[in-house]
C-alpha cells in the first residue's frame, strides 16, 4: 500500500461515490432479472441466471471459437472500412468535381437500410469465392485442452461477412474524413499560399491532419457498425460465427443458451468498443480538440 | 454526418480561388452528370465484359427484374413499411416521453446514462432471434409483430440519446436564468427545453427511420415472415443479384424519401436554425 | 527616415529605387466582373512604399481594407489594378521569391498535432520540398533552437500548442515566420487576440527581434497606441473605399522601451493619430 498518496485515495473515493448510483442500478437490474425469471418459473420465457450460466459453460468451447470467428471478421471489416473510408474520403474531399458527381450516390447508398444489401455481398462471395488471407490457431485451442488445433482454426479472410461489415462501417469514417479535410480554417490556407505549398503539400501537412480528430471520433461509430454488419451477415449467411449461434439456439429452443450468447455478444462488443476508444485516446496528442 | 458534408460542399474550400463557379446550378448539373455517367459506365462494363447477368447484372437487367417482380414487391412492401413506420413513430414517442423524467432528475440520469449508452453501443440487432422467440409465445400467427418490436428496439436508443442531449444542452446562462425565476420542471420544458431539443430530435428522426427499417428487415430475415426483407433474403437462394439489387433500389428510394420529408418538416418548424439533409453526428 | 535619402544617393537616381514593399496605384475591387451594382471597391489608388528595415504600421477603422492590403503583399490576393512589388519584383510573377516574405496571423497557426519545434520547422519543410530553399535541414534545426531562445520559448520545444497560453502560441507563430529568414514580415494584428499585458510584453519582444534581425515590417493593428509605439511611420486608411488618408512620421527615439509610452512626444503623437482617426469616422 505504500505509494498510494492521500490524494489518490481521495480521488478513488470520489470516483466510487460518483459511480455508486450506476452500480446500484446495475445490481438492481441483475436482481430484477433473477426475480422475474423465478416468478415466471418455467425457464421458457426468461432463463434464470443459473440456467444461463450452465448453458454457457456446457458449450464454452463452441462459444469461444465462434466469438473468435466473429470478431476476426469484425477486425477485417473494421480495417477495410477505415482504410477505404479514409483513402476514398481524401480523394473525394480533394476533387470538387468528383465530390459533386458522386454525392447523390453516396447519400443514396447511406440511406439504404444496410441489411437488404447483405444478400448481395453473400452471393458475390459464394459465387466468386472468398479470399483467405491467413489462418491461425485461435485462443480456444489454448483455453480448452480438449480442443484440437484443427477445430480452433480461425481464418482471416475477405468474404461476404467481412466485406458487408466493412460496407456498414465505411460511411461514418468516409464522411468524417471529407468534412474534416474541408474544415481547414482559412488562415492555414493562407499560410500554405504564402509558403507556396502545392495541393499535395496542403493535404499532407494540413488537411489530412485537420481531418484526424473527425476520423478519430467517427471510429466509435465505425466499430459499432462493423460489429452490426458482421452479425447481420452471419444471421443470413454463415454457419460460422456467434451470430449464427443465436439462430441455432432459437431453432433448438434452448433459452438458456440464447440468453447466454446474447449476453456474451453484448459484453464482447462493449469491450471491443472500449478498446478502440482507449486506443484512439492514447494515440491522440495531448490536449487536442477531440 | 452527410448533412455537414453536403452543407460544407458549398463553403468548404475557401479563398476565392475556385476554377469552377460554385453555384447551385453547377452542383446539380454535376450530380446529374455523375449519375448518368455511372449508369452508362455500369452498362458498358457489364455488356463489354459479357458478365454473367445473374451475378453481375447491368442497369437494364436490374430494371427488367424490378418490373418482373414488381407485383411481389408491392405485396411485400406494406408489411415491412408498416412495421418500420409504426416502430419508428412508437420509438419517437417513447424516446421523448422517457427523456423527460430522465432530464428532470440528475440523479436518475447519472445512474441510468451508462446503461443507455452501453445498450446503444452494443449490437442490439443480435437480440432479434430472442425477440422472435418471445413473440412466438404470444402468438405464432402474428409472428410479424416481432418486426415491429425490432423496429422499435433498434430505433429507440439513438433517438432517446438525441432527445436527452437536446433537452439538456441549454447554455449555462439560460439555466441560471431559469433558476433565478424559480421555474418548475414543467415550465422549464414548456418554455425552453422542448424548443431547444427540437433540432436534436429531428436529427435523431432522420437516422431513426433507417434504423427502424433495419430492425424490421432483419426481423424478416430471421423469422421469414413475408415482407421486403424476406424477399431480399430469398434472393440468396436464387443467387439472383438483380433481384437483390432491385429491392435495394426500391428501399433506398423510400428511405431517402422519408428523410427528405423529415428534412422538409424540420425546415418549416425550426426557423431559427439551418436544417441539414442528413443530420449532424 | 534617412533611409530613403541614403538609397537615393547610392543609386543616384530616385526613380529606379527598389523599395522593399511597394504598392503602386493599387486598386482592389471585388466582384469586378459581375454586374456593376454588385462590385465592392475595397482599396482605391493605394500608393505606399516601405523601405528596407522600416517598421510601418497601417491603421484604420474596421472594414477599411487593412487585411486586404496585407494579403495582397503576401500574394494571397491579386490587385485589380496597379502592382504590388516586393524587392522590385511583382508578387504575382513567378520570379517572386516566396522565401522573402513571412506572414504572421492574428490567430496562431500552430498545428495542434505538432510540437512547437516541429511547428517552427513546418515552413522550411514545405519550402525545401519545393526547392525554394536549399540549406540542410540541420541548419534549420539549429535555427529553430535559436528562435526558441529569441522569442523566449526556450524549453518548450517539445510541448504541444494546446499546452501553451495564447501569448506563447503567438510566439510560435512568429517563429514560424522567422525560420526561413524572410527579409519582409507582414503582420496582421498579431497581438489582437491577447490581453493588454501580454500585448505590451510582446510589443517589446517584437522590437527587440526587429532590432536584431533588421527586417522590413508592415504591421496592421487597430490599437493606435501600439502603432505609435512600434513604428517609424503610421499609415492611416480611410474606409469605403480604402484609401490612404494620412501618413504620420513617428520621430520617437529608438530603442523604445517601457518609458516611451509616458513621454511627452508619445502622448502628442498618439493624440495626433487619434485626431486623424476621429475625422475619418
Amino acid at each position: 500500500m505504500s505509494g498510494l498518496s492521500e490524494r489518490q485515495l481521495a480521488l478513488a473515493k470520489r470516483w466510487i461515490k460518483r459511480q455508486f448510483p450506476t452500480l446500484v442500478t446495475g445490481v438492481l437490474f441483475i436482481v430484477l432479472w433473477e426475480v422475474i425469471a423465478r416468478v415466471i418459473g418455467n425457464n421458457r420465457i426468461v432463463a434464470d441466471i443459473g440456467y444461463t450460466v450452465s448453458s454457457l459453460q456446457a458449450q464454452a468451447d463452441t462459444i469461444v471459437v465462434r466469438v473468435s470467428e466473429t470478431f476476426s471478421s469484425v477486425i477485417v471489416a473494421f480495417i477495410l472500412a477505415v482504410v477505404l473510408g479514409v483513402l476514398l474520403g481524401m480523394v473525394v474531399a480533394e476533387i470538387y468535381t468528383l465530390r459533386q458527381m458522386t454525392m447523390p450516390l453516396i447519400i443514396f447508398a447511406y440511406a439504404v437500410p444496410h441489411p437488404v444489401l447483405a444478400p448481395m455481398f453473400i452471393i458475390w462471395f459464394l459465387v466468386g469465392g472468398s479470399f483467405t488471407l491467413f489462418t491461425f490457431t485461435g485462443p480456444s485451442a489454448y483455453i480448452f485442452p480438449a480442443m484440437t488445433a484443427a477445430d480452433a482454426q480461425i481464418a482471416i479472410g475477405i468474404n461476404g461477412v467481412s466485406t458487408f461489415g466493412a460496407w456498414v462501417g465505411f460511411f461514418p469514417v468516409f464522411i468524417s474524413t471529407i468534412t474534416g479535410m474541408n474544415e481547414l480554417e482559412e488562415r492555414y490556407q493562407h499560410l500554405g499560399t504564402v509558403l507556396g505549398a502545392t495541393r499535395w503539400q496542403m493535404v499532407k501537412y494540413f488537411r489530412f491532419w485537420r481531418a484526424l480528430p473527425n476520423i478519430a471520433s467517427s471510429i466509435k461509430s465505425t466499430v459499432q457498425l462493423s460489429i452490426v454488419g458482421v452479425i447481420v451477415a452471419e444471421f443470413i449467411a454463415s454457419s460460422s460465427g456467434i451470430g449464427y449461434q443465436i439462430i441455432l439456439a432459437w431453432k433448438t429452443g434452448d433459452l438458456g443458451y440464447m440468453f447466454g450468447v446474447v449476453l456474451v455478444i453484448m459484453l464482447v462488443s462493449y469491450t471491443f468498443f472500449q478498446l478502440a476508444v482507449w486506443t484512439v485516446k492514447y494515440v491522440t496528442p495531448p490536449g487536442s480538440t477531440t | 454526418m452527410i448533412g455537414s458534408a453536403v452543407r460544407k460542399l458549398g463553403d468548404g474550400i475557401t479563398g476565392g480561388r475556385f476554377s469552377i463557379d460554385d453555384d447551385r446550378l453547377t452542383r446539380w448539373t454535376l450530380s446529374g452528370l455523375g449519375l448518368v455517367l455511372l449508369i452508362a459506365f455500369w452498362e458498358a462494363v457489364t455488356t463489354v465484359l459479357s458478365l454473367n447477368p445473374k451475378y453481375f447484372p447491368g442497369p437494364m437487367g436490374v430494371v427488367n427484374e424490378l418490373i418482373r417482380i414488381w407485383p411481389a414487391i408491392v405485396a411485400a412492401l406494406p408489411n415491412t413499411l408498416s412495421a418500420a413506420l409504426v416502430g419508428y413513430l412508437l420509438a419517437l414517442a417513447l424516446s421523448i416521453v422517457v427523456a423527460i423524467p430522465l432530464v428532470a432528475s440528475d440523479r436518475i440520469l447519472n445512474a441510468l446514462m451508462p446503461f443507455i449508452i452501453g445498450t446503444n453501443t452494443v449490437p442490439r440487432i443480435a437480440m432479434t432471434p430472442l425477440v422472435i422467440y418471445w413473440v412466438s409465445f404470444y402468438s405464432v400467427s402474428m409472428l410479424y409483430l416481432a418486426n415491429y418490436v425490432m423496429a422499435v428496439w433498434v430505433a429507440f436508443f439513438p433517438m432517446l440519446i438525441a432527445a436527452i442531449d437536446g433537452f439538456r444542452s441549454i447554455d449555462e446562462d439560460t439555466e441560471n436564468m431559469l433558476e433565478v425565476y424559480g421555474a418548475t420542471t414543467w415550465q422549464e420544458f414548456k418554455y425552453v427545453r422542448f424548443k431547444n431539443g427540437l433540432p436534436f430530435i429531428f436529427d435523431g428522426m432522420k437516422i431513426g427511420f433507417v434504423l427502424a427499417m433495419i430492425g424490421a428487415v432483419v426481423g424478416e430475415f430471421v423469422s421469414g415472415t413475408f415482407g421486403i426483407g424476406s424477399q431480399a433474403a430469398s434472393a440468396i437462394g436464387r443467387t439472383s443479384i438483380a433481384r437483390a439489387f432491385a429491392i435495394v433500389l426500391v428501399l433506398g428510394l423510400i428511405s431517402t424519401g422519408v428523410v427528405l420529408i423529415v428534412y422538409l418538416i424540420e425546415s418549416k418548424m425550426i426557423f431559427w436554425r439551418e436544417s441539414s439533409i442528413m443530420g449532424d453526428e | 527616415m534617412n533611409n530613403k535619402i541614403e538609397q537615393q544617393s547610392r543609386t543616384g537616381d530616385a526613380e529606379s529605387v527598389d523599395h522593399t514593399i511597394s504598392f503602386d496605384s493599387v486598386d482592389k475591387v471585388y466582384g469586378a466582373d459581375a454586374i456593376a451594382e454588385e462590385s465592392v471597391v475595397a482599396l482605391q489608388d493605394i500608393d505606399l512604399d516601405v523601405e528596407r528595415g522600416e517598421f510601418v504600421s497601417v491603421v484604420g477603422p474596421s472594414g477599411c481594407g487593412k487585411t486586404t492590403l496585407l494579403h495582397m503583399a503576401a500574394g494571397i490576393l491579386d490587385a485589380t489594378d496597379g502592382s504590388v512589388q516586393i524587392n522590385g519584383v511583382d508578387v504575382q510573377s513567378p520570379q517572386h521569391e516566396r522565401k522573402e516574405v513571412g506572414l504572421v496571423f492574428q490567430h496562431p497557426v500552430a498545428l495542434d498535432w505538432r510540437t512547437v519545434r516541429k511547428n517552427i520547422m513546418l515552413p522550411v519543410q514545405i519550402l525545401k520540398e519545393n526547392g525554394a530553399i536549399n540549406e540542410d535541414m540541420s541548419y534549420y534545426e539549429d535555427r529553430a533552437d535559436e528562435l526558441l531562445s529569441l522569442v523566449g520559448l526556450e524549453g518548450f520545444g517539445d510541448a504541444y500548442p494546446n499546452e501553451l497560453s495564447g501569448g506563447m502560441q503567438q510566439r510560435v507563430t512568429i517563429s514560424q515566420s522567422l525560420i526561413y529568414n524572410p527579409s519582409v514580415l507582414l503582420m496582421d494584428e498579431p497581438f489582437g487576440s491577447l490581453d493588454a499585458m501580454t500585448k505590451d510584453e510582446l510589443n517589446l519582444e517584437l522590437l527587440r527581434i526587429w532590432r536584431e534581425t533588421e527586417k522590413t515590417i508592415l504591421f496592421i493593428t487597430h490599437d493606435l497606441d501600439e502603432a505609435v509605439f512600434l513604428s517609424d511611420r503610421v499609415v492611416v486608411l480611410s474606409p469605403r473605399p480604402g484609401e490612404v488618408a494620412d501618413v504620420i512620421d513617428i520621430d520617437l527615439d529608438r530603442p523604445r522601451g517601457e518609458d516611451t509610452r509616458g513621454s511627452t512626444r508619445f502622448v502628442e503623437l498618439s493624440a495626433e493619430l487619434h485626431q486623424h482617426f476621429k475625422s475619418l469616422q
